[in-house]
């Protein structure tokens, strides 16, 4: 299941993927378009950053920005940095693997084998999916809350 | 200028590369297809490669030019002529055979299973001086695996920065030991995944990764076989092999010999080596020197051909086709192998250049059945 957290970030990724090119976004604005804690997302933004998803910037101007386009950013490989791998139950996963405590053998579990097929689907379905095609799925209220936000800034500003 | 009456296409190059492309267009190709080798039988290499509105135009060392519908660079390795140029000796030719003496001192950059097979052949063809070996990493690469410890995409750091994914893989290690996996299992079982990473790394990790990591990857997936294992114990043993952690910092040729300097590791200490030939098994840095000399050199020089984002191999599209420096890819041109290794992390590998010789055999199908 999708966390808050990976939820949050994908929010985040959306909100700086609306940005014009070389514009970044102070954590404030989009915890504040997003509706999301600001102390929340302060430690989802430094995860986002040291897997190289954003870039961060210090200063009057700083703030966060996407380190590549939109385009290149998939759904499923931030869900993976922040949420842990994609399998629905931990022993369908190597990296984050979990034994169940009831199982008595998991090469033969019929509810583990078909969670494997769901992980193979969720990934073909996530890591196919970039951050720009999920900006446009929302259709342009989306796109114009973040418009919105940036000018409420720089008017800030000035 | 001889013209093929049927539809004809040219294979660039002399190894494994240009024999395997060559094989599948022969394979699957239409009867009326012919394939020419140049670079080999009665072909001497290809000096210059122009493209045409209809055809490519391959002109030879020999000053004849030999037109055809497509042509696949499949030159090989460049990055040992590379080696070549700078002073080093050959590594297709034993020393005897290049003229050092059985009792000289031969230097060997690399200890990869490719430098240590060639070590072994030199020294069952009758060379008793001491071979020399030195190598920034390890002295011998682990022997042959067989388990395998079976990765999902699901489970791989996709799209993210090296040092997350170096972070992934010590945790993947921790888990494969506690199971007990041996590391071995865990690198077969990450080989078939890793053109799946490299393929989401950006252009700045993809150059950090072959600085860095490429030589630490390339000795863990490198593999000696149980006998070979034993044969190189025993050279080493036998003290006529003898390895330095280390790294080559200059070689120079003086008078029949050369002289080189090496770094210890992790000492510091400069040592200096007079050798009577000198062999590099490793990889040249990316950069456009790696096409001096060659075929390609000429297609970068006028723009039918550019260099990947960090100069590792040329920009190729998935299908293999050149892509030139105003960024379209050509119909005719195509490439495999090495040169195409930016794009491919693992180009030099049988399974890759496989696939890349089927992808390009269908491309050029697909072109010459349209003209």
């Amino acid at each position: 299941m999708l966390t808050r957290k990976g939820k949050y970030g994908l929010k985040a990724l959306l909100h700086l993927g609306g940005l014009a090119p070389g514009q970044s976004a102070p954590v404030s604005e989009i915890a504040e378009t997003n509706n999301i804690s600001k102390k929340f997302l302060d430690g989802i933004m430094a995860e986002l950053r040291n897997a190289g998803f954003v870039n961060s910037r210090y200063g009057r101007e700083g703030g966060f920005s996407l380190s590549r386009p939109g385009k290149d950013i998939m759904v499923g490989h931030v869900i993976r940095v922040l949420d842990g791998p994609l399998s629905p139950i931990p022993c369908a996963s190597k990296a984050y693997y979990q034994t169940c405590d009831d199982c008595e053998d998991e090469k033969t579990c019929q509810v583990r084998l078909v969670m494997l097929e769901v992980r193979n689907a969720i990934a073909g379905i996530l890591d196919n999916m970039s951050v720009e095609q999920m900006r446009k799925i929302g259709g342009p209220s989306g796109v114009a809350k973040v418009a919105r936000a940036a000018s409420a800034r720089a008017r800030v500003k000035a | 200028m001889s013209r093929f009456a049927s539809k004809a296409v040219i294979v660039i190059g002399s190894g494994v590369s240009a024999s395997l492309v060559e094989a599948r267009l022969r394979a699957t190709g239409p009867a009326c297809l012919s394939v020419t080798v140049l670079g080999r039988g009665q072909f001497g290499q290809c000096h210059s490669l122009s493209e045409t509105s209809g055809a490519v135009i391959a002109k030879l060392s020999d000053g004849r030019s030999i037109a055809a519908d497509a042509a696949v660079l499949a030159t090989g390795c460049a990055t040992f002529r590379a080696h070549e140029r700078s002073g080093f000796g050959t590594i297709k030719e034993l020393p005897q055979d290049q003229g050092a003496d059985a009792d000289e001192t031969v230097l060997i950059a690399g200890a990869g299973s490719r430098a240590l097979r060639y070590a072994l052949a030199a020294m069952q063809s009758g060379h008793r001086g001491p071979l020399f070996v030195v190598d920034r990493i390890g002295p011998v690469p682990a022997l042959t695996c067989a388990g395998t410890l079976e990765l999902s995409p699901a489970d791989l750091p996709l799209g993210t920065g090296l040092r997350f994914a170096l972070r992934w893989f010590r945790r993947i290690a921790g888990w494969a030991a506690a199971n007990g996996f041996g590391t071995g299992d865990l690198v077969n079982g990450l080989r078939p995944h890793v053109p799946l990473i490299w393929q989401h790394l950006t252009s700045a990790e993809r150059r950090r990764f072959v600085v860095h990591l490429r030589p630490l990857w390339l000795r863990a997936s490198d593999r000696l076989t149980a006998e070979e294992h034993r044969t190189v114990d025993k050279f080493f043993q036998s003290s006529q092999l003898r390895f330095v952690r280390g790294r080559l910092l200059t070689t120079a040729k003086v008078g029949g010999s050369v002289v080189a300097r090496l770094k210890h590791f992790p000492s510091g200490n400069i040592e200096t080596v007079r050798a009577g030939l000198a062999l590099s098994f490793e990889d040249a840095p990316p950069g456009r020197d790696q096409f001096a000399g060659t075929v390609v050199a000429g297609l970068l020089e006028r723009g039918m051909a550019r260099p990947d984002d960090f100069e590792y191999g040329l920009d190729v599209t998935e299908d293999c086709a050149l892509i030139s420096a105003r960024g379209a890819a050509s119909g005719r041109i195509f490439a495999v192998g090495a040169p195409t290794r930016g794009r491919f992390v693992d180009a030099m590998e049988i399974d890759c250049i496989r696939m890349q010789s089927e992808r390009v055999a269908q491309s050029i199908f697909a072109t010459i059945t349209a003209t």
